[in-house]
């Protein structure tokens, strides 16, 4: 037993010694911190127009009412139009921003209807999508004046995508209208989204 | 009878100690040898001025090594990259002296406002300014070891997850002189490839470290501690 003891701590202080040695070594060290700091893609709706009864061809009705709301945090805008009547004639005008800090790309915007099927079925719209513009909306008149009379010279200049750099923005025209075939005053609600992807 | 015994040992004792005294009064001379041993200094650092890397925060945006727009690892798993038609992300090194001994010890790498497959290529030189020959064993790159360069199974680099959050986010790529030895003076290169991979999480920071561990060349060894 006695034997024993002594071995083991014969064979302990062996172990250690070698392990002394191994780790004896000089050694330096270079040391390499990465940081990494990512960016953000995002785009948002930060403003919206309405502009309504545009050529009238029929009077309408006193009770008529549009209002319009960005919501889900920019990514959602609803219209609300009430007492649309025959020969309606409107234009919704929507800012998208690049609020992120890389570029993307807007390669969609989704329109929905919901209401009367009769109306919805006689709604024409199209969707205009023109940029990237710099901080400064007012250098275009599709913002500061949209109307029916441009359409002809906006159609010409829309784009199916638009790559936005950080800060950068487009424009959204989208002129609607109910056609004659309608023959009562309704309501109905609109849905824009739009769908975007990083543009790298 | 005591009495005539003391009397007997005295002189015996007296002519003891006559002895020793002579044998004590010898001249001598002792020679000396002074041992003066003076280590060396087994010290490396990286090189000033020898950064070289792509998109450099602070270029102007354009094309080629010295236009800042982005690099994009178009060719994943396979090494290379693209350069794309922005400047968005860009990559900064700074060197450190940390422990104030005048040398550079640390790089500081950070890539701002990146994204994914955003690439970036960092080389350097590292430099023996120490005095004894050293040889540059291995790198640890996120608590993980490795002794040689990318290879096999790690031939795309080495995925990370930086952020903690269960997804590899980063890919780190090394190359270059495992095993190489450095006399004083001499110097080597050492490059990284860090491309962002797609389960990055947006808007984040987050922090890999990277080292490079070089020991005394008599007592390399390849591979891991035995």
């Amino acid at each position: 037993m006695f034997t024993k003891t002594i071995i083991s701590i014969l064979l302990t202080l062996m172990i250690l010694s070698t392990a002394t040695m191994a780790y004896s070594l000089w050694r330096d060290e270079l040391k390499a911190v990465v940081k990494v700091s990512t960016g953000e893609l995002n785009l948002k709706f930060i403003c919206h127009k309405i502009i309504a009864c545009q050529h009238c061809s029929h009077n309408h009705p006193e009770e008529y009412y549009h209002s319009g709301e960005i919501i889900s945090n920019g990514k959602k805008f609803v219209g609300k139009f009430e007492n649309v009547y025959p020969c309606w004639k409107a234009i919704v005008a929507l800012v998208i921003k690049n609020v992120g800090t890389v570029p993307a790309t807007l390669n969609n915007i989704n329109v929905k209807l919901h209401g009367d099927q009769e109306l919805i079925n006689t709604f024409h719209y199209r969707v205009c999508v023109f940029g990237p513009l710099g901080k400064s909306l007012s250098e275009t008149p599709y913002w500061t004046r949209p109307s029916y009379e441009d359409l002809k010279e906006l159609i010409s200049i829309c784009r199916n995508k638009v790559v936005l750099d950080p800060g950068e923005k487009a424009i959204v025209i989208i002129p609607m209208g109910i056609r004659e075939t309608f023959v009562n005053s309704s309501n109905f609600n609109m849905e824009v989204t739009f769908d975007f992807v990083a543009s790298w | 009878m005591s009495k005539k015994l003391s009397i007997a040992i005295i002189p015996i004792f007296l002519l003891l100690l006559a002895t020793a005294s002579v044998a004590y009064a010898m001249w001598s001379e002792t020679l000396r040898i002074n041992v003066t041993a003076k280590t060396g200094e087994l010290d490396w650092e990286f090189m000033e001025g020898s950064t070289l890397l792509k998109d450099a925060c602070g270029l102007q945006p354009g094309y080629g090594d010295y236009g800042g727009n982005d690099w994009n690892a178009t060719y994943l798993p396979s090494p290379g990259a693209t350069q794309l038609d922005k400047d968005v992300g860009c990559t900064n090194v700074t060197l450190i002296d940390s422990d104030q001994d005048g040398d550079y010890d640390t790089m500081n790498i950070t890539l701002h406002n990146v994204y994914p497959w955003y690439y970036t290529h960092i080389a350097f030189k590292v430099h023996n300014d120490g005095t004894i020959p050293l040889k540059i064993w291995r790198i640890i790159i996120d608590s993980q070891e490795f002794y040689e360069l990318n290879a096999q199974v790690l031939d795309e680099g080495l995925k990370i997850d930086g952020d903690g959050d269960g997804l590899n986010d980063t890919l780190i790529w090394w190359g270059d002189n495992f095993g190489v030895q450095l006399e004083p003076c001499q110097s080597a290169d050492i490059s990284l490839d860090i491309t962002i991979l797609q389960d990055a999480p947006e808007n984040a920071t987050y922090n890999i470290l990277i080292s490079f561990e070089a020991v005394q060349w008599n007592e390399y060894l390849p591979g891991p501690p035995p």
